[in-house]
């Protein structure tokens, strides 16, 4: 039964997963293009830095889309099909999310051999390291975790996404409120910071994207 | 000639012998290096007119540009040819010191300056210390006009208004951002008078603002147990004995007594401000405007302790006039920095409403 | 599925034009040195030029030279009685009012006496003068440093006894005779920098001067043997990836070389590194006078982060008679440093690093604690979406 679904699957992700792999083999190659021997740490620091935050971003991406060409065939057909599977709705629900989490293996295989081939061709100067599996690990955890919100949030039913969006708006409505009166506050910029910074939830997201550290 | 200047001549020498072997080798060394520059500076006057001469410049480090003069009201700019654009802000900033300094920018005189412009790619100019300022000519006429004031403006010479302003008068912060960060100041202040201020307690503002004498500072400033409590946690973490015990039972036993002891034993420069140097600034640049041309110099005339009555005479109103008008100024100024319109309002709802529809437009939802 | 293959191609290419664009963007704007340098002499062209620079130069000498004389001369007539040898001139415009130059010496004569100095074999002398002298020294003698706020003339064979201190005068006004003698007195701790170990322990040995010299005393500014609270940056005390600095922390970090950040981070061998003796270039003239900048200018250029303080750090942990054979030491100063702190130097300073401030974590890897929490985060996912499914119906 897994590998049945997980065909169906392939054949809906197959123009996300493939063209991401592409484009993630691109990046490490791309973004140590410009650096040379020639170049003193903190030069190639800053070409690091230029790209790291990109990486979050992509991985979000991909899970977001991955998440979507998953639940869409089943969204479409409202779920019809999928209930009247010979199997349990959990078992379902695992096979769908497990047969995502295996095709985005495939994009970040790509991503994590290009990253080492990439900082192979590069000459680091002394006292910076390169981490391409760190960063691999990192971008697969994070399309992971972004594969696994928004699967979670595209399986409900359109007023479970109203509801999300609904708070979301609401959040940013009381920020401009508040703002008119106590205009030193800021809503939605303290709870990007607790979403974001350790122990949030996304802190992944928003901590060190760097392919080349100390 | 006779032995006797003979051997008067040698112990002459040989006095000045021993006098040299008894001089330390640090003096030895001063007498050598001036030595060395009294013969540099002949070489450095020989050089000099050998250029002269040759009708060259003299070039301090690697070459420079040539420098327009330019003449703005009492500006004397020497520029180098670039994009910056130094006549528009130099005509901006000698209009923004007229209406600043009224009629008594006549008795002011600017201080000539050296401007270069450089690449905004580059990391410095060529004219290196000789240059007063150096500008990356991307830089916009605003920021060039505050530059050019800040380096040419006049100097009025007056300790008092300095020390109260904490640095030299000089335009810009009559701004409508200037008003509102002057209110958020005072309200995010820890102290009562900064909040009274903004609420319309005039009196809190005088406190606040240090407009009387010096030595009335302290009970003006922190009328509230609180206020001083406050002051005494904020002057307690940098001092030690006799403060140190009074700073402990102000803020331990709530000893308002103590806290007073504290506020009054502190130097009055180190006591915390209420409203801090751009809020002065602000109220400084309200005066002038009231009072119209002759109010910097009405400023300037006015011997006397206390700001509160040199800004009277300045704004040529009395202080307590002075300071409502600069109070609603500031509350209006937040206002327009914040601004909410019915157009964001009905935008705002007319998002929800699209989204609303996009939920809504579910299969789950429709009959069919 | 022509058309979706299209599209997709069409989307990747697009894609990958953005990327290549962004690579071009980032090769063309964003690649560039630092904005400063360590200071380095200004290049001379025409012969005028030149002898005006070297004129300068030598009448910088002369002032110093003149400095250190009136020193030695207020040293020799000081009273018999008198229980220091430091001296205090202050030449500042803003400081010469009477009640300025006493608060000034008062000040410099209570740090003193708190560093547990009185009558010392190396006399200092300290000279207060005006921030716009000290600056146009600084761009005739190439001191290694930028916008130098204090110079040092070591000990030498001029005035074998004497280490002079001339330092920028705060910027404290002292008018209207009101001081914050607080203030001042913060302000007046550092100055005495290397003069106070000299004054202290003596001159130090060979190798530890070339050492100290080759770094320009980098980890000899702050004399702090006593022990007087921790070594916590006092520039940025929110250095930490959540404090209040959060938003410029890794900018800053990421100007200092990458020894420093490693010895930051707690990385032993960068921090053995950042100690280490250079070996001496053949031919490098020695230099008379040492340019230091405050910790703003000077903290980017930093070895060891907090380096000011860190030979204060060893004293007060060996104890001042270990320090004393370490300061005379003829071992290599790393290990000397080793058989004084009885533990590897390199990590003994990657352990005080921790006081000075929060480490980075370098490199991408996830912490024990973002990993745990994806995870848990992505089985909470999967939960609800099950439990969901469990109830949804066909209608």
């Amino acid at each position: 039964m897994f590998l049945a679904l997980l065909r169906t699957q392939w054949r809906w992700c197959r123009t996300i997963i493939l063209p991401g792999a592409v484009l993630l083999a691109a990046v490490p190659f791309l973004m140590l293009r410009d650096v040379t021997a020639a170049m003193i740490p903190m030069e190639v620091m800053a070409v690091v830095r230029a790209w790291s935050p990109l990486f979050p971003g992509l991985a979000a991406l991909l899970g977001l889309l991955v998440a979507l060409a998953t639940w869409a065939p089943d969204r479409r057909g409202q779920h019809i099909h999928a209930l009247t599977l010979p199997v349990a709705r959990w078992r379902y629900i695992l096979f769908r999310f497990g047969g995502g989490i295996l095709l985005l293996g495939i994009p970040i295989l790509a991503f994590a051999l290009a990253a080492w081939l990439a900082v192979q061709w590069t000459p680091i100067p002394d006292g910076l390291a390169a981490y391409p599996w760190s960063l691999a690990f990192r971008f697969a955890l994070g399309t992971s975790l972004a594969f696994a919100i928004f699967f979670a949030i595209l399986s409900g039913t359109p007023r479970t996404a109203a509801i999300i969006l609904g708070v979301l708006v609401a959040v940013a409505a009381c920020d401009i409120v508040l703002k008119l009166f106590l205009p030193q506050t800021g809503l939605a910029n303290d709870l990007l910071g607790v979403l974001l910074t350790g122990p949030g939830p996304l802190a992944l997201f928003a901590g060190r994207w760097m392919l080349i550290d100390v | 000639m006779s032995s006797w200047r003979l051997v008067a001549a040698l112990l002459l020498v040989a006095g000045r012998s021993a006098a040299a072997q008894g001089s330390s080798p640090l003096a030895e060394e001063i007498a050598r290096l001036e030595r060395r520059v009294d013969s540099m500076r002949v070489e450095q006057r020989h050089a000099t007119a050998l250029v002269a001469a040759a009708g060259t410049v003299v070039a301090p480090a690697r070459s420079v540009a040539t420098l327009d003069l330019i003449r703005v009201g009492g500006f004397q700019i020497r520029a180098n040819r670039s994009p910056l654009p130094v006549t528009a802000a130099a005509e901006e900033a000698w209009r923004q010191l007229g209406g600043y300094f009224g009629d008594e920018l006549a008795q002011l005189p600017l201080r000539p300056i050296l401007v270069e412009g450089t690449h905004p790619d580059s990391n410095g100019g060529s004219l290196e210390e000789k240059a007063d300022l150096v500008i990356r000519w991307d830089q916009s006429v605003g920021s060039l006009v505050a530059q050019l004031i800040g380096a040419a403006g006049p100097d009025p010479l007056d300790a008092d208004l300095e020390q109260w302003l904490g640095g030299r008068p000089r335009p810009g912060s009559g701004t409508v951002a200037a008003l509102a960060k002057a209110r958020d100041q005072l309200v995010l202040a820890p102290f009562s008078t900064g909040h009274d201020c903004v609420a319309g307690d005039l009196i809190a503002c005088r406190g606040a603002l240090r407009l009387g004498p010096a030595d009335g500072w302290a009970a003006q400033s922190f009328p509230e147990p609180g206020d001083r409590r406050q002051v005494a946690l904020l002057v307690g973490r940098t001092r030690s004995g006799a403060l140190a015990a009074g700073v402990e039972r102000c803020l331990g036993a709530r000893d308002d007594e103590s806290c007073s002891a504290v506020v009054r034993a502190v130097d009055i420069s180190a006591l915390p401000s209420v409203a801090d140097q751009a809020t002065r600034r602000t109220l400084l640049d309200a005066a002038l405007r009231r009072g119209g041309a002759g109010a910097y110099h009405r400023l300037r005339a006015t011997p006397s302790p206390a700001m509160e009555v040199r800004l009277a005479a300045a704004a040529g109103v009395p202080i307590d006039t002075l300071l409502a008008d600069w109070r609603v100024e500031m509350v209006q100024a937040v206002r327009t920095v914040t601004p909410w319109s019915t157009k964001i309002g009905v935008a705002g709802i007319g998002w929800l409403v699209v989204f609303l529809a996009c939920a809504l437009w579910s299969s789950r939802w429709r009959a069919d | 599925m022509a058309r979706r293959l299209i599209f997709t191609l069409a989307g990747v290419t697009a894609a990958l034009l953005a990327l290549i664009a962004y690579s071009v963007v980032v090769g063309k704007y964003m690649i560039r040195r630092p904005g400063w340098s360590p200071g380095g002499r200004a290049q001379v062209g025409s012969r005028a030029a030149k002898v005006e620079f070297h004129l300068n130069d030598a009448e910088i000498r002369l002032q110093v030279m003149r400095l250190r004389q009136a020193i030695e001369d207020s040293l020799r007539t000081r009273a018999a009685t008198d229980t220091t040898t430091l001296v205090v001139a202050v030449k500042a415009e803003g400081w010469r009012s009477k009640e300025a130059t006493e608060a000034m010496r008062r000040s410099m004569q209570e740090e003193w006496a708190a560093l547990g100095l009185s009558v010392t074999k190396v006399a200092v002398g300290v000279v207060v003068i005006d921030r716009q002298t000290a600056r146009s020294w600084a761009h005739y003698l190439a001191v290694g440093a930028d916008d130098p706020s204090v110079y040092y003339v070591l000990p030498d064979s001029l005035t074998p006894g004497t280490c002079l201190a001339i330092v920028s005068a705060p910027f404290i006004p002292a008018a209207a005779n009101v001081i914050d003698v607080g203030r001042l007195r913060e302000n007046v701790r550092p100055w005495l920098g290397p003069c106070a170990y000299y004054a202290r322990f003596g001159i130090p040995g060979p190798r530890v001067a070339r050492w100290l010299t080759q770094r320009n005393f980098d980890l000899a500014l702050y004399p702090d043997w006593v022990e007087r609270g921790p070594d916590t940056l006092p520039l940025f005390p929110g250095l930490s990836p959540r404090g209040e600095s959060r938003g410029w922390y890794w900018d800053v970090i990421y100007f200092m070389s990458p020894d420093a950040v490693g010895c930051l981070a707690g990385r032993a061998t960068a921090c053995r590194e950042a100690l280490r003796e250079r070996p001496t270039l053949p031919g490098r003239e020695e230099p008379w006078i040492f340019g230091q900048s405050t910790n703003s200018w000077r903290f980017a250029h930093q070895r060891v982060t907090g380096g000011d303080r860190f030979l204060g750090a060893v004293a007060r942990e060996v104890g001042t008679r270990r320090f004393q054979e370490f300061w005379h030491t003829t071992l290599p100063v790393d290990s000397a440093l080793t058989v004084a702190l009885k533990a590897p130097a390199g990590a003994w300073a990657a352990k005080w690093e921790r006081t000075v401030a929060e480490p980075p974590r370098l490199g991408p890897a996830p912490s024990l604690g973002e990993l745990l929490v994806a995870v848990a985060l992505m089985l909470f996912a999967v939960g609800v979406v099950a439990r969901g499914a469990a109830r949804r119906e066909v209608v």
